[in-house]
């Protein structure tokens, strides 16, 4: 009786396959979207529209340049 | 007469046995086989577990070529209730602008129209030597939508993934691209992509299990499953962000200097890893197939060129490793253009200096100055010591297209050939022989074998070592021609672009173009190659134009764009300037 049952109960496995390989589609496209949006054109775009601008002047900091002062 | 009747029933009846025994026998033993496996076809079904195509990821772990979801639309011709032509037309305006499969891949620039999609897929629905046949892969998810809604009879679709490259064209000329192959499997062509195929394709893999009558697996039947094995996963030791810096420079100097074209590569000299490597004009591999097919070939590992006084550095170290010259030595027919083999030598902007030094011939890239030195050291050497720089072999980078030019056997020289090639001409060099040669001046003598993959990895990662290719010059000598090429740098033509505060080693080239046995007096190719920071290099580049037209020499185009793409190595590197 029991192989019976067992032996018909395909529809169970098969939901569970359906639902596995959504779930793996629905993963694969989070994955994608992500790669997309983190592509340096993207980034790019994005911190433009946010108003960043590109550096112009580099300024190089060492031991001896004073980049602050106490007040006496 | 009734023994008689006996014996003809009796007789009868054997004959009838013997008819069923054969019968048996043909069904039990010789077409066994093949009723077992239409029994297993009736009650088993099937299918294959497509495997992922290894990603490739730049150094920072960015997958540069991924996979995406996508679908197979197929026909099965038995189960088709409509004609070819009206299934044809349904199918051809949701499959747009794809090409059904079959037709050519040749490179085009517009995609087909919608009757000539029409006409693919009724041909290939028309055929009768398959029964399945793919219709188009690479399908979006409302394509297979779409096709399902029509409801056919015989029309299927099966998920699967397309090769997708998040960047664009970035790289494009070094990743390559997937294709098909005549069995219309994926494969992988040019670049990383043909030639690391085996390493990233993998294996599909199999599901075989018991159905019902209805088509339903049963739980407790057979079930026979044969894992699919994903490619692996390559890691490179391309710099996302070095070939971005790159790739836009290369770009704004093509359009400053008018050039036609243009390469730029970068290695550690010390590992022989290429951080970047950028060849414009390009084209987006996901699309390659609307491409002009010229430009699939990397120019950097597959075109020769004369390199023109660049190649004076590998002259030059070879004439002082052979102890022919020394830094100080005096050049004594430096004095005017120099009669060889019946042709006459100048100097590039015909001015001459007598008895200037080595060091002086390279800071004027003087060409008098390296017939000099190339009769020092003699037809034998020289063709030993370019033969240890590997000029004339490949360099063994991992690449598919890699191509070079032999040398050419040294008993057949003449006087004019020594003295032409201490210049760079009558010479032909790769991009890639020519940065790793320089490399090896960098590295202290020792060249490296040029490496884009640094891991594999598949569960378990497999890291690439750094290979020594050989020793080409002593320490002593890399040390002197280091120095060398620093003065060149600081007092040579291009000393009005090079950043101030940090020390770089390098040397300009403009090398006219052979056409027809003769240079073009107009066209040229301009080129920088060099390191910085000279005494511990973090790179080694090679700047490379094809005919700029607003200057034709290298000092004026090359080297200052090789400067403006090391000023933002030097920030992106954390390398200070000794004179802030």
């Amino acid at each position: 009786m029991v192989s019976n049952i067992l032996a018909t109960d395909g529809n169970g496995l098969r939901s569970l396959q359906v639902r596995k390989d959504n779930l793996s589609q629905q993963n694969a496209r989070l994955r994608q979207e992500i790669v997309r949006l983190s592509s340096l054109a993207a980034l790019e775009t994005r911190a433009r529209s946010l108003g960043f601008v590109e550096g112009i002047e580099i300024l190089s900091l060492d031991a001896k340049t004073r980049v602050a002062m106490r007040e006496p | 007469m009734n023994n008689k009747r006996i014996h003809v029933v009796f007789g009868g009846l054997i004959f009838a046995m013997l008819l069923v025994v054969l019968r048996l026998f043909y069904w039990q033993v010789i077409a066994a086989e093949r009723l077992q496996a239409v029994a297993e076809s009736q009650h088993l079904t099937s299918f294959e577990i497509p495997a992922q195509r290894g990603e490739i990821r730049t150094s920072d772990g960015f997958p540069i070529a991924a996979n995406r979801q996508s679908y197979l639309i197929w026909a099965y011709t038995p189960q088709l209730t409509r004609s070819g032509e009206e299934i044809a037309g349904l199918l051809a305006p949701i499959l747009a602008p794809r090409k059904a499969d079959g037709a050519s891949e040749s490179a085009e620039t517009e995609p087909p129209s919608l009757a000539d999609r029409e006409e693919v897929i009724q041909q290939q629905l028309n055929r009768d030597d398959v029964l399945w046949m793919p219709l188009v892969r690479n399908a979006e998810k409302w394509q297979k939508e779409a096709v399902e809604k029509l409801e056919l009879k015989g029309i299927g679709s099966e998920s699967t993934y397309a090769r997708d490259y998040p960047e664009a064209t970035m790289a494009a000329s070094l990743l390559g691209f997937v294709g098909s192959d005549t069995a219309g499997n994926p494969k992988g062509y040019f670049g990383l992509e043909g030639y690391y195929d085996l390493e990233l394709k993998g294996r599909p893999g199999i599901v075989r299990h018991e159905r019902d009558a209805s088509g339903k697996p049963i739980l407790i039947g057979r079930f026979d499953e044969i894992e699919a094995k994903n490619g692996r996963t390559l890691t490179l030791n391309v710099n996302r962000a070095i070939q971005n810096i790159v790739e836009r420079e290369l770009a704004d100097g093509l359009r400053r200097y008018r050039a036609k074209s243009g390469e730029v590569v970068i290695l550690d000299p010390r590992t022989g890893a290429v951080l970047a490597m950028a060849s414009l004009p390009t084209y987006d591999p996901a699309r390659f197939g609307r491409e002009q097919a010229s430009l699939y070939r990397n120019p950097i590992i597959s075109e020769t060129y004369e390199p023109g006084s660049t190649f004076k550095v590998l002259v030059m170290s070879a004439a002082l490793d052979a102890n022919a010259v020394e830094p100080d030595t005096k050049c004594d027919v430096c004095n005017g253009p120099l009669k060889v083999g019946g042709y006459t030598i100048r100097t590039w902007n015909n001015e001459y200096r007598q008895e200037q030094s080595m060091r002086e011939v390279i800071e004027h890239s003087d060409n008098v100055g390296m017939v000099f030195t190339a009769r020092q050291l003699g037809v034998e050497k020289l063709y030993d010591y370019l033969e240890r720089f590997g000029i004339g072999e490949k360099t063994g980078v991992d690449l598919e297209e890699e191509a070079t030019t032999s040398l050419r056997d040294p008993k057949g020289w003449k006087e004019i050939d020594l003295a032409t090639a201490s210049f760079g001409q009558g010479v032909a060099v790769t991009g890639m022989q020519m940065v790793r040669a320089v490399g090896a001046v960098a590295n202290n003598g020792i060249m490296m074998v040029p490496q884009v993959v640094h891991s594999a990895e598949d569960g378990k990662t497999r890291t690439v070592e750094p290979q020594v290719a050989r020793r080409v010059i002593s320490e002593e000598t890399a040390r002197e021609m280091t120095e060398m090429l620093v003065n060149a740098v600081e007092n040579g033509e291009a000393k009005w672009a090079k950043p101030k505060g940090y020390d770089i080693a390098g040397k300009t080239g403009t090398a006219q173009i052979p056409v027809a046995g003769h240079y073009d007096e107009e066209k040229t190719i301009a080129s920088f190659v060099g390191f910085a920071p000279a005494d511990d290099p973090k790179f080694v580049m090679l700047v490379k134009l094809r005919e700029p037209e607003t200057s034709p020499w290298g000092s004026e185009t090359a080297a200052p764009l090789w400067f403006s793409i090391a000023r933002q190595l030097f920030t992106y590197l954390g390398i200070p300037s000794s004179a802030d």
